[in-house]
Formats: C-alpha cells, sequence, structure tokens
C-alpha cells in the first residue's frame, strides 16, 4: 500500500510522525500499523452490507406485522351493507299506531315498546312456521 | 387474554412515552419547554389512569361490575411505579451528567408510536369480536323468535280470517256515517263517538243494527279455537301486528257498545254472549308472543270486565240468561305473560344486536341523554369492549328471573320482583338492559291483574245467575258451588278463594291486590287496595265498596266471608 492509498487522518498522521524529531519507528512497525488498519477496513467493508440487510429485515417484519393487523382491522370493521336500516317515517307511523292501539302506555314505556318492535324487524330472516314450535303447542293443548 | 394485551400495551406506550420526554428534558439544557415536555408526559397517562379508575369505581358501584377496578388500579399503580423507576435511572446524575441525555430518542419515539400503534390495533380487534358476537346474538335472537312464534292455525279453525271480514265490514259501515254531516261521523274515526254515546242514541242504535250480522260473525270467530293472522315471520316489520291490534281492540269496542245497548234493551242473553266474545278476542290476540299483544289482550280483558260490570248494574236476567256464558279454564295470563316473555327475549337480543351497530344507536343514546352524532363513534365501541358482555350477562339473568317469575305464585314472585326492583332502583342493571327491565317488571303485574278481573268476571256471572235463580245474593260463595261455578277461583295475589262481602243490596266480589293486604274491599289506587267488581250496588268498579281510608291495621281488617 502506498501513502496515497491511506485515508486522509491516517496520511496526516504518517506526515505528522514523519515530521516529529523522535527517532524513527522501526520499519517492521510501520509495516504493523498499516497491515491492522488494512484489516480492520477490510472488515467493515465485509460487515456492512450484512447488518443494513437485518436492520431492513427487521424493520420489514415489524411493518408487516402492523400491517397485517391493521388489514384484519380494518376488514372486520367494513360495513357491508347486508342488514337494513329502518325508516325513519316508518318508526314514526310504528310509534303512532302504537299509541293508537296503547294509549294507556307511557312514554317511556312507549319508547321501549318501540325500541323492541324495531329490534324484532331485524331478527335474522327465519323460515316461516308451519307446526308451531313445542312450546306452543303444549299452550294449546292446556 | 386481549384485554391483557391491551393493559400491557397501554402501558408500554405510557412508559415509552415518559422515557422519551425524560431523554428530551435530559438533553435539553435549560428553558421552560423542558419542563413543559415532562409534565406533559407525566400527566398525560396519569390522567388516563385516574379517569378508567374513577370510571370502573362508577361501574363496581353502579352495575356491580367489579373486575375493571383492578384492571385499572393496577395500571394505574404500575404506570407510577414506571414513571418513578424511569426518573430514578433517567435523571440521576453521575459525574453531573444525567444518564436519561444518552438515550435514543428517535428509537424512544418509534417504540411509542409502534405501541401505541398496537394499543389501538388491539382494540380495533376486540371491537371487531364483540361484533362478531353480536352477530351471533343475533342469531340467537333469530331461533328463540321461532320457538316462541304461534302455530299455524287450519283455516276453518282460524278466527283471524273472520277477524278481517268483521273489521272490514265495520270500516264499510263506519264510512257510510262519516259521509253524513253529523256528529257521530266527525268523531268515528277513532270510535269515541260511538262509545261515548249513551243507549238509545238513535244513530248508535243505527249503526249497532246494521253492524249485527258482523257482530254474530265476530262471536262466531271468538268461539273458535285458533287465531292466526298471516305475517311474513320470515321477514318482520316494525308494525306487523299493529294493524291487527288495533282492529281488534276496536271490534272489542263495538262488542262493549253492544253489549250495554242490548243490556238496557232487556237482551241480557246476547250482552252476556258480547262479553263471551270479548274474553274470545283477548284470548285470541295474546296468542302473539310479544308484550304488546299481551298489553292489548289485557286492555280488551278490563274492558270486557267493566261492561260486565255494567250490565249487571241494572240488569234483570232470567235464570235461562246464562246458558250461553262458557267460561274459559284453558285461558290463563301467566300462560300468555310467560309466551310474552320468550318472545320479548328475542326481541330484547335483537336490540342488543341493533344497538350495537353504528347505524342503530341513535335510539339507544337519545334515551340515554347523549348527543348521537358525537357519543356514536366513542361510546359505541367503547361499550361493546368493556360493557356489552356484562350487560348482556345481565339482561339474560334478569330475563331468566322474570320468566320464572311467570310461573311462580304471585307471593314468591313478589317477593322476587321486589329484589329485582330495588336492584333497579339502587344499580344500573346496565345501560340496555336498564331500559327494557323495567318495562317488562311492570307488565308482570299488569298480567296478574288482568287474570285477577278475569276470575272476578267469572264469579260475578255465577253471582248473578244465582240471584236470577233464587231471586237473592248468595250469602257465602259456597253456595255457588258447584251449580253455578265449579270451583270458587283463588286470588293470585295470596292462593286463597277470591273474597266476597255484602255492600249494600248488592254484593262486591274481591282480590286482596298488589299490595297484599285484605283490605275489605277498599281501593286506594291503581296499585294499593283491593281489586273489586260490584254487582247489584250500583256503583262502577273500584269506586265503590268503602271510599279510600287508611288501611286498617292486620288486627282490625274485617273478616273476609271466606
Amino acid at each position: 500500500m502506498s501513502d496515497a492509498d491511506l485515508p486522509p487522518e491516517l496520511g496526516e498522521l504518517e506526515a505528522a510522525l514523519k515530521a516529529s524529531p523522535v527517532d524513527g519507528a522501526a520499519p517492521a512497525h510501520r509495516a504493523r500499523v498499516l497491515g491492522a488498519v488494512r484489516n480492520e477496513i477490510a472488515a467493515q467493508n465485509s460487515k456492512r452490507p450484512v447488518r443494513s440487510f437485518w436492520r431492513f429485515a427487521a424493520g420489514a417484519a415489524a411493518a408487516l406485522v402492523l400491517g397485517c393487523n391493521l388489514a384484519m382491522s380494518a376488514a372486520n370493521d367494513t360495513s357491508l351493507r347486508v342488514g337494513l336500516r329502518s325508516d325513519e317515517r316508518e318508526t314514526k307511523l310504528a310509534l303512532a299506531r302504537l299509541r293508537e292501539v296503547l294509549p294507556e302506555l307511557s312514554d317511556d314505556d312507549a319508547q321501549c315498546h318501540l325500541l323492541m318492535l324495531r329490534a324484532r324487524s331485524e331478527l335474522v330472516g327465519t323460515p316461516a312456521p308451519s307446526g308451531g314450535s313445542p312450546f306452543n303447542r303444549s299452550t294449546e293443548e292446556n | 387474554m386481549g384485554y391483557i394485551l391491551l393493559w400491557v400495551e397501554s402501558l408500554a406506550a405510557g412508559l415509552l412515552l415518559f422515557a422519551t420526554a425524560t431523554a428530551i428534558f435530559a438533553k435539553m439544557e435549560r428553558g421552560k419547554l423542558r419542563w413543559l415536555i415532562v409534565i406533559g408526559a407525566i400527566a398525560f397517562p396519569m390522567l388516563i389512569g385516574t379517569l378508567e379508575t374513577a370510571f370502573s369505581i362508577f361501574l363496581r358501584e353502579c352495575l356491580f361490575v367489579n373486575h375493571w377496578l383492578t384492571y385499572t388500579l393496577s395500571w394505574t399503580l404500575v404506570m407510577l411505579a414506571g414513571i418513578g423507576a424511569i426518573r430514578h435511572v433517567g435523571l440521576r446524575r453521575r459525574e453531573g451528567v444525567a444518564p436519561a441525555s444518552s438515550w435514543p430518542v428517535k428509537n424512544l419515539a418509534i417504540g411509542l408510536i409502534a405501541a401505541s400503534a398496537l394499543h389501538l390495533i388491539t382494540f380495533w380487534n376486540l371491537d371487531g369480536n364483540m361484533r362478531l358476537r353480536l352477530a351471533s346474538v343475533r342469531m340467537e335472537a333469530g331461533a328463540m323468535a321461532l320457538a316462541a312464534a304461534p302455530p299455524r292455525v287450519p283455516d276453518h279453525d282460524n278466527a283471524a280470517l273472520v277477524y278481517e271480514k268483521c273489521y272490514e265490514n265495520d270500516v264499510r259501515i263506519r264510512k257510510t256515517f262519516e259521509e253524513r254531516p253529523s256528529k257521530i261521523s266527525r268523531s268515528s274515526s277513532n270510535f269515541i263517538g260511538f262509545t261515548e254515546r249513551k243507549p238509545g242514541d238513535p244513530e248508535l242504535a243505527e249503526y249497532l243494527q246494521q253492524m249485527q250480522p258482523t257482530l254474530v260473525l265476530l262471536r262466531r270467530a271468538a268461539a273458535m279455537p285458533g287465531c292466526y293472522f298471516e305475517h311474513e315471520y320470515s321477514q318482520p316489520s316494525i308494525d306487523m301486528t299493529l294493524p291487527e291490534l288495533s282492529h281488534m281492540r276496536q271490534l272489542g269496542r263495538i262488542l262493549a257498545v253492544d253489549a250495554k245497548v242490548k243490556a238496557v234493551d232487556g237482551k241480557f242473553r246476547e250482552a252476556l254472549e258480547d262479553i263471551n266474545a270479548m274474553r274470545g278476542l283477548s284470548r285470541h290476540v295474546a296468542t302473539e308472543p310479544l308484550l304488546i299483544s299481551g298489553l292489548v289482550s289485557m286492555a280488551i280483558e278490563n274492558i270486557a270486565s267493566s261492561t260486565l260490570e255494567a250490565v249487571l248494574v241494572d240488569a234483570k236476567p232470567a235464570p235461562g240468561d246464562f246458558a250461553g256464558w262458557q267460561p274459559d279454564d284453558s285461558f290463563s295470563f301467566r300462560r300468555a305473560l310467560r309466551r310474552s316473555m320468550a318472545g320479548e327475549e328475542a326481541c330484547g337480543m335483537s336490540a342488543f344486536a341493533m344497538l350495537g351497530g353504528d347505524s342503530e344507536s341513535e335510539t339507544f343514546f337519545r334515551y340515554n341523554g347523549l348527543n348521537p352524532d358525537t357519543a356514536a363513534p366513542v361510546v359505541g365501541p367503547y361499550w361493546r369492549v368493556f360493557l356489552l358482555a356484562d350487560d348482556l350477562s345481565v339482561y339474560h339473568s334478569q330475563m331468566k328471573m322474570l320468566r320464572e317469575m311467570a310461573d311462580q305464585d304471585y307471593p314468591t314472585a313478589r317477593t322476587n320482583l321486589d329484589a329485582l326492583d330495588l336492584r333497579h332502583r339502587t344499580q344500573r342493571l346496565g345501560l340496555i338492559s336498564e331500559m327494557m327491565l323495567p318495562m317488562l317488571s311492570r307488565a308482570f303485574n299488569t298480567f296478574v291483574r288482568a287474570e285477577t278481573s278475569h276470575r272476578l268476571a267469572d264469579v260475578a256471572v255465577a253471582v248473578a245467575a244465582y240471584r236470577a235463580k233464587n231471586g237473592k245474593y248468595p250469602a257465602r260463595p259456597q253456595e255457588l258451588v258447584p251449580e253455578f261455578i265449579a270451583d270458587m277461583p283463588i286470588d293470585p295475589y295470596d292462593n286463597k278463594p277470591l273474597r266476597m262481602i255484602p255492600n249494600g243490596s248488592g254484593v262486591t266480589l274481591y282480590s286482596i291486590g298488589e299490595d297484599m293486604q285484605d283490605g275489605g274491599g277498599a281501593v286506594y289506587d291503581f296499585e294499593h287496595g283491593d281489586v273489586l267488581f260490584n254487582i247489584g250496588t250500583g256503583a262502577p268498579a273500584q269506586q265503590a265498596g268503602q271510599p279510600p281510608q287508611p288501611k286498617p291495621a292486620p288486627a282490625d281488617k274485617p273478616k273476609p266471608s271466606l
């Protein structure tokens, strides 16, 4: 390795050593220092790509985990618009009819009954009963 | 597991926030900003922790939901300890330098963002899980509603078809009156005009005359064994049952008016047939497993009882007039209540699913005094994740209790009902349960009262028949058995036979009523005092007997005749 190949700071160190009034180092010493520096630079150059790869992989994995969670959450929270939303006008009409049928109901009870009727209209579609339930059958027999 | 994850993630986010602030604080040499940063970093998580702990104390006190207090209190304490430890490690100066000054702020900030994101995602996933749970609750509600649906009735036994025809006839006839420029036309749309008119009114007489063929049909329908209105049970609409309930109540009113007119005209037998038909109507309405149907059924039953009482005031029936009276022992309001509760539980579970969804939560928020636009995005997910499971559990247990009450005798059921009522007044039952259960427990009392009126009416007819045959009222109820009534009906309130006392020229039949104290036939208000049925006293129901006065002490109670 020539002096021109040295990093600037080592070049400066080399120049300073040369200019120093002390006796020059042993010729073997210079070779040892330069060899150690060369090894260190080589080691650094060989490790850098490996470390940056793992750092990237860890970041990507973290992003993937977060992204998977986010995607699952968002997918579960998607409104598929399969439910029927009751019409406001229909609700008011039902309340008026309820009042007509049971005028003695208090306001709170009327609202609760209306809520139940709305809930009933939201029931999952079930097949029309043909034979009735055992519950009702026993009642009829009684 | 999800809640533990939430606990850990939120704690990590809070501690990372404080560590980041501590590192910034240590790096900044001077300035007020650094104090603001560190105070803010302490205050933010501690404020959240304190609020959550306060809310969980509220839950424990009001909802008796205990586990959230441990959850939030432990979070707050661990957060406090963590803040203390970070402060000790990071800001305790060694050789004039705080160790926190060498902490990597960027890495801490990235960790904070990651922990916060994970926390929010976990919360979001839990919310999604609860939505799935609500969907299964909705499915369960559908199955329950199907199980409680009324049995289909063959057309030749189905009174509903005849009722529909009767109502069509009524509408057609009333329309002819509406076209006339008279008082009856203007008020006939809700039939008040007819019910307020006195017997002898020429227009009323004309209307009833035109209705006679329909009334014959109506009496026949009321005697039929089954009643099944064709509904789209697979896709129920919000007002599916309301039109028919309205029609049935109106038909009941027509029968009541006809019965009163018939009684004045001396046609006691036909009047009694009308009242019997009203009771049949009531029985048919109660077939639908819905509380509203039960309430309408009871309303018709009450009209029948008050009509019978009015008819018995002036009528002088002959012994043969009672031949058509057929007490229906097979019908029980308690059974109707049990059926209604089954249907109502299905509706209630569907209400949970409905109100748990974002789109239909408006009613729920308005009921609780919250602005739906601002409350729904915040309270909705929070309620679903932290409170829904408890709310649903309370609802199930309370409905189970109410269903059991329908099978219990009144004193036992009353004890349970009082406990339920006390719990309702002293604690909140759950946000949605709070809305529904008081209405259901009130309905329980109304059903028992209707059952009492039904039984009193049976005894009243037996007493009237006794008088028609013997020319005097019975001195003791036992004289009615078995010729006039198979057995003396039991008072639902105390499981003893219904009471009878002489009252002026007639007699008063009574039940001890909801307060379960024998007042000797005294009435105070709807909830206090006895339930009366006066015969031959010339006074309408609930006004005769002894005037309202303080209840006698148990020792001074008048001795009932039984």
